[in-house]
């Protein structure tokens, strides 16, 4: 059906261990054959291997040794897209994969659009439409970022703007250290408040730098959300409307859902870990108490709480509990069935006062995303109303949940300077002395104890870069200076 | 040819700021010592400004007191102006700062040398360094004689081939009126030493009544008189001073008898003055005639201590330069124009000081000058400042790329115990960076070299609250004491100080007022020591002081003295000087060519020279750990291992 041959990264973009590149098409084999030496005993060809085999070798392009890896082949039909396919398992990491890929597609595979093997498995008749629009959306998603990353010089981003902050600090030490060093020279370094001025914006800049960091653990392993809520107030259902297809077992008994599922989506750009937890509640058997052991396990892992309040039917004893439960937790509350007629009332501040109406304590917030903005940014507690028959206000939730983690757009130019956690170690040091030289400064202490904490942080930041501070800061200082008798 | 009969242990080439601290060292040391200088008259001459201290400067020559020199007390004595620099900011950059008479210092230092047992001072010009199998023994003079000696000391200063600039106007000279030093540089060629070239400059001098002073700005000195040692009570001991009886003055002991100050009965005052529109104007009509930018100066100058030419090219921006008119000393009338440093022609000189407030009528009696001379590249030094091409021979001073008295003397103070280490066969002397700014200094250039005229500024210590002026001698006395260099006088006197000083720490620390105890009521900012409730009033300046920062600055010291023990095992790793690094095979080719010609002394060195990386060291560190052993066969592996680790 298709007479081309494509390849991509199939595993999530990241610094994981192994990561997957798949060839799907009719010349799959082929492609292989020329990238892939096998190795061993019982080296084979793969043209030659059976299908449904895995083989150990080596990956090569131009005659050069890329990786050791492991090669699957698998032939039409029963395949993931129903042509013939190679997976072959290399290492992982974003360089790693990438020149990996980069000799598979040297060898005659064309790069894959994003989500087309998902398509080709729909076309193929591998799977229906609702399977294929969500695979295709989470691949969509990490390919994308995953090939914005894989294209940046990491290093020399990083680098660039490294320098660019020690530059400026180096500048503000200058000045410190030129009005220590040169008592009775008729200079006029910057006053206190500029100093403190520069060194906000310095700081200012390492937070930034330090968020990539975040920001790339974020994309690189994504976020655990884990969804909670009494039996039957439609957390299977909110998973499935999150996922867009029917993962969770959905039945109107409570405490169907026996186990901890786990799901991946791509919410706005973002992976997101979706745990749906066992329903809470006094287990009746084993097999449920042993369900609620491993979701009190997945709650304490994940980094946001939905919590689902059944809005038909006014707030219960267990409700009351898990608000209490979650307060202190970065969560939102979701009420659920707005479908129906609502009699669910939300004390002032969930989990300790009662009764007064929910749109005092909690806004909520009609299917508006700039309202999400306009309540309160990162509140712990954020009330979206949803209905997951009719599927109303679940966008607004998917933009609730990325921005509890993640204020702006997600830009694939931020993965230009994620920082390393070398780099982060050092950057948060640098960040602390420049905060307690700013804290001086303003304590109109003694220069010599700023300039003490300010070397301590120019050191640090130097060693990202691996630069020494005194010839630098005597070369600022006699540049910006006229000194000398 | 002539041997002179007596044999030496220490000669001393050169008599400025270094030989002479270097001879009297050794001497002190118990070492028979020839001090050997071009001209008698200009030992310890101020060759430019008559100054001694400033900022980082001033701590050096408090050290260089501390450990048993003596420009502290020379300054004391000769000083006509003393001021405190920086008392605005912290105790750890405060600095003392004194203008010398510069005639009173020379001949002050000139007795002291002649009066001091194991020290012969003789005129004479060396022109070759004995030397055979990789060991000097002795110079030989322009007058061909010989003096043999165990361990030689050179410190030529600004005199191994002297070049002086006054526009395109050259003379061969190492300072205004003197020859230059042209054998010894080849002679130091010869035994393998490389030489480069520096430059240096020195300002106009004016005469005082052509100066009209009621347009400038007087700086008054400080009183009471900030003095540079801290063997104050020699100062005012005639016996101990070393002051010759005849020059007693008329201050009544209110300042040390026979001192500069005595004679005044006060101080003199220095006078800030600026340039205008019309000295930029000028300068830059004739910038084409400076021999800086017609590039016949070929020399590295410092950028600290620029021409007035430089400044005016270089800020243009700056509307007016600030100047000092300085007096040169009480017995005459020249005066020093400080920040006016040019090797423009004689001619463009007397036109542009008369741009100057104040001196519109100025008479110049001696023109600035640039000078030009060779000096030996640092690195070429172990850290006890003995030459690695020759044993036995020392290198102190200007002659080693540094500019300034104090560095010269801190330099001349070292390389004198040293030699005198050496001739009582005994380990050097190596000040470690967290000691003292010595130890800076020292290892700066022994680690890194330089390329300009080396000037000490604190900001080159990485600890410097530790390294105060205030603490030199709790930092560098007993060291001084231990090698027979500091009296026994002086040493009791200190020793009594430090008790003094830890006494009442513990009784502050112990002793509560309500629920606070003294030490806590004196970490408040606002309080002093005088303000606390229960204060021992026997107590002597510096030791309150001493108490006051000790508990103010707790923390920083702390954190200060924990880095240094952080780094510690690395300063005190020793390399084996015969340690061959091309048997390392992980290293990277430049590291193991910078490790292989600068040959550090400890891994703490090794760490600091530019070119060597954290993973160079971890793989020797390794490397030492094994004792240098190749364990056959497995060697890379584990090589690389302690790469990674480090």
């Amino acid at each position: 059906m298709f007479d081309d041959t494509i390849a991509a990264i199939a595993t999530p973009l990241g610094e994981g261990g192994l990561a997957v590149i798949r060839i799907s098409g009719p010349a799959a084999v082929e492609v292989a054959d020329r990238c892939f030496v096998s190795a061993g005993k019982a080296a084979v060809k793969l043209s030659a291997a059976p299908t449904h085999t895995i083989h150990y070798g080596w990956l090569v392009r131009d005659g050069e040794t890329v990786d050791e890896v492991m090669a699957a082949v698998m032939r039409a039909p029963r395949t993931l897209t129903r042509e013939d396919v190679v997976e072959i398992t290399c290492h992982g990491g974003l360089l790693a994969a990438k020149l990996a890929l980069d000799a598979v597609l040297a060898s005659g595979a064309r790069m894959a659009e994003p989500g087309e093997f998902t398509r080709r498995a729909f076309l193929n008749g591998r799977i229906d439409l609702a399977q294929a629009e969500a695979v295709a959306d989470l691949i969509h998603a990490r390919t994308e970022l995953a090939l914005a990353a894989a294209n940046e010089q990491l290093a020399g981003k990083l680098s660039q703007r490294i320098n660019q902050l020690r530059d400026e600090m180096v500048r503000t030490l200058a000045h410190v250290e030129a009005h220590i060093d040169f008592p009775d020279e008729d200079i006029a370094p910057n006053t206190r408040q500029q100093l403190i001025e520069r060194l906000e914006r310095g700081m200012a800049f390492m937070d930034e730098l330090l968020r990539t960091s975040r920001e790339g653990q974020i994309l690189r392993r994504g976020i655990r959300v884990a969804i909670v809520g009494r039996p039957n107030a439609g957390k299977s259902s909110l998973l499935n409307q999150l996922l867009g297809h029917d993962r969770a077992i959905v039945s109107e008994i409570p405490g169907t859902t026996r186990d901890t599922i786990e799901e991946t989506a791509n919410i706005r750009g973002l992976p997101v870990v979706f745990v749906d937890t066992a329903g809470l509640r006094d287990a009746g058997d084993v097999l449920e108490v042993e369900g609620m052991r491993r979701s009190r396990e997945a709650l304490g892992r994940a980094e946001v709480i939905l919590h689902v309040l059944d809005a038909s039917e006014p707030l219960t004893k267990g409700d009351a509990a898990f608000l209490e439960e979650f307060a202190g937790k970065t969560r939102i509350l979701v009420r659920n069935k707005i479908d129906l007629p609502m009699r669910l009332v939300l004390p002032a501040k969930a989990g300790v006062d009662g009764g007064s109406p929910p749109e005092r304590g909690f806004p909520a917030l009609p299917g508006d995303a700039s309202q999400v903005r306009a309540g309160q940014e990162l509140c712990a507690s954020r009330v979206i109303d949803v209905s997951c028959l009719t599927g109303q206000g679940i966008e607004v939730l998917k933009d609730a949940i990325k921005e509890t983690v993640w204020k702006g757009e997600i830009r694939a130019e931020m993965l230009q300077v994620m920082i390393n956690s070398r780099h982060q170690e050092a950057l948060s040091r640098a960040r602390l002395a420049t905060e307690r030289t700013v804290a001086l400064l303003k304590a109109d202490a003694m220069l010599e104890l700023a300039a003490l904490e300010l070397r301590i942080a120019v050191n640090a930041v130097g060693e990202i870069v691996g630069k020494t501070t005194t010839e630098d800061l005597l070369d600022a200082i006699f540049s910006q200076f006229c000194i000398g008798k | 040819m002539f041997v002179y009969p007596k044999k030496y242990d220490v000669i001393v080439v050169g008599a400025g700021h270094a030989g002479v601290e270097g001879a009297l060292a050794a001497a002190r040391m118990g070492c028979q010592t020839l001090l050997l200088t071009i001209n008698a008259d200009t030992i310890g001459q101020m060759s430019c400004n008559p100054a001694i201290g400033g900022l980082a400067k001033g701590h050096l020559a408090r050290e260089i007191d501390a450990l048993g020199g003596e420009m502290g007390k020379a300054t004391d004595m000769t000083g006509l102006q003393f001021r405190m620099l920086n008392t605005k900011k912290g105790p750890a950059v405060w600095a003392p700062r004194a203008q010398c008479d510069k005639k009173a210092y020379q001949f002050r230092l000139k007795w002291v040398c002649e009066r001091e047992p194991n020290l012969d001072v003789k005129q004479g010009q060396t022109s070759k360094l004995l030397h055979n199998h990789g060991q000097v023994h002795g110079v030989e003079t322009t007058l061909e004689v010989q003096y043999h000696a165990t361990t030689v000391i050179v410190t030529t200063g600004t005199f191994l081939r002297g070049l002086m600039h006054i526009g395109q106007n050259q003379q061969s000279g190492g300072r205004a009126g003197e020859s230059a030093a042209m054998g010894l540089s080849s002679s130091l060629q010869e035994i393998g030493i490389e030489l480069g070239r520096l430059k240096t400059g020195t300002p106009p001098r004016l005469l005082r009544r052509s100066i009209d002073f009621s347009k400038t700005e007087p700086q008054p000195g400080d009183e009471p008189i900030p003095y540079f040692t801290y063997w104050k009570e020699d100062l005012f001991h005639v016996e101990h001073s070393g002051v010759n009886p005849r020059d007693l003055g008329h201050s009544n002991g209110k300042y040390p008898p026979g001192s500069v100050l005595d004679h005044l009965n006060g101080q003199l005052a220095c006078y800030i003055t600026y340039t205008t529109d019309a000295t930029a104007t000028l300068i830059r009509a004739n910038i084409h005639k400076s021999p800086m930018y017609s590039g016949v100066i070929e020399g590295v100058g410092p950028r600290y201590c620029p021409s007035i030419e430089d400044k005016i090219v270089k800020f243009p921006e700056k509307e007016r330069q600030q100047i000092f008119l300085e007096p040169e000393g009480i017995a005459t009338d020249e005066i020093y124009v400080n920040g006016f440093s040019t090797c423009l022609p004689f001619e463009v000189q007397v036109e542009m000081v008369r741009t100057i407030i104040g001196c519109e009528n100025a008479e110049i009696m001696r023109p600035a000058y640039a000078v030009e001379y060779d000096f030996a590249f640092p690195t070429q030094l172990y850290p006890s400042l003995e030459t690695k091409a020759c044993r036995n021979l020392f290198l102190a001073g200007q002659i080693n790329g540094t500019s300034g008295y104090e560095e010269a003397g801190a330099q001349g103070l070292m390389a004198g115990i040293n030699a005198a280490r050496r001739v009582q066969g005994r380990d050097p002397i190596i000040l470690g960076r967290d000691q003292a700014y010595i130890g800076v200094l020292i290892d700066d250039l022994v680690t890194k070299g330089t390329v300009e005229p080396y000037r000490m500024f604190t900001s080159r210590a990485e600890y410097r609250l530790l390294l105060r002026q205030d603490n030199a001698d709790l930092r560098l006395s007993a060291i001084g004491h231990q090698i027979g260099l500091l009296a026994e006088r002086n040493f009791r006197q200190f020793e009594s100080k430090e008790q003094a000083i830890r006494a009442e720490i513990e009784r502050l620390e112990n002793t509560r007022h309500g629920s606070d105890t003294l030490a806590q009521l004196l970490r408040c900012p606002e309080l002093t020591y005088c303000d606390l409730p229960d204060r021992n009033s026997s107590l002597s300046q510096e030791v309150i002081q001493q108490v006051e920062i000790g508990i103010k600055y707790e923390g920083y010291i702390d954190r200060q003295e924990l880095e240094v023990a952080k780094l510690k095992q690395l300063e005190d790793k020793q390399i084996p000087p015969t340690f061959d690094y091309e048997l390392v095979p992980s290293l990277r080719t430049e590291a193991r060519q910078k490790l292989g010609k600068i040959r550090p002394v400890t891994l703490g060195q090794a760490a600091r020279i530019s070119g060597v990386s954290p993973s160079d060291i971890g793989i020797l560190m390794v490397w030492l750990k094994r004792g240098g052993q190749l364990p056959a066969g497995s060697e890379p592996a584990s090589v690389q291992k302690g790469a990674a680790e480090g």
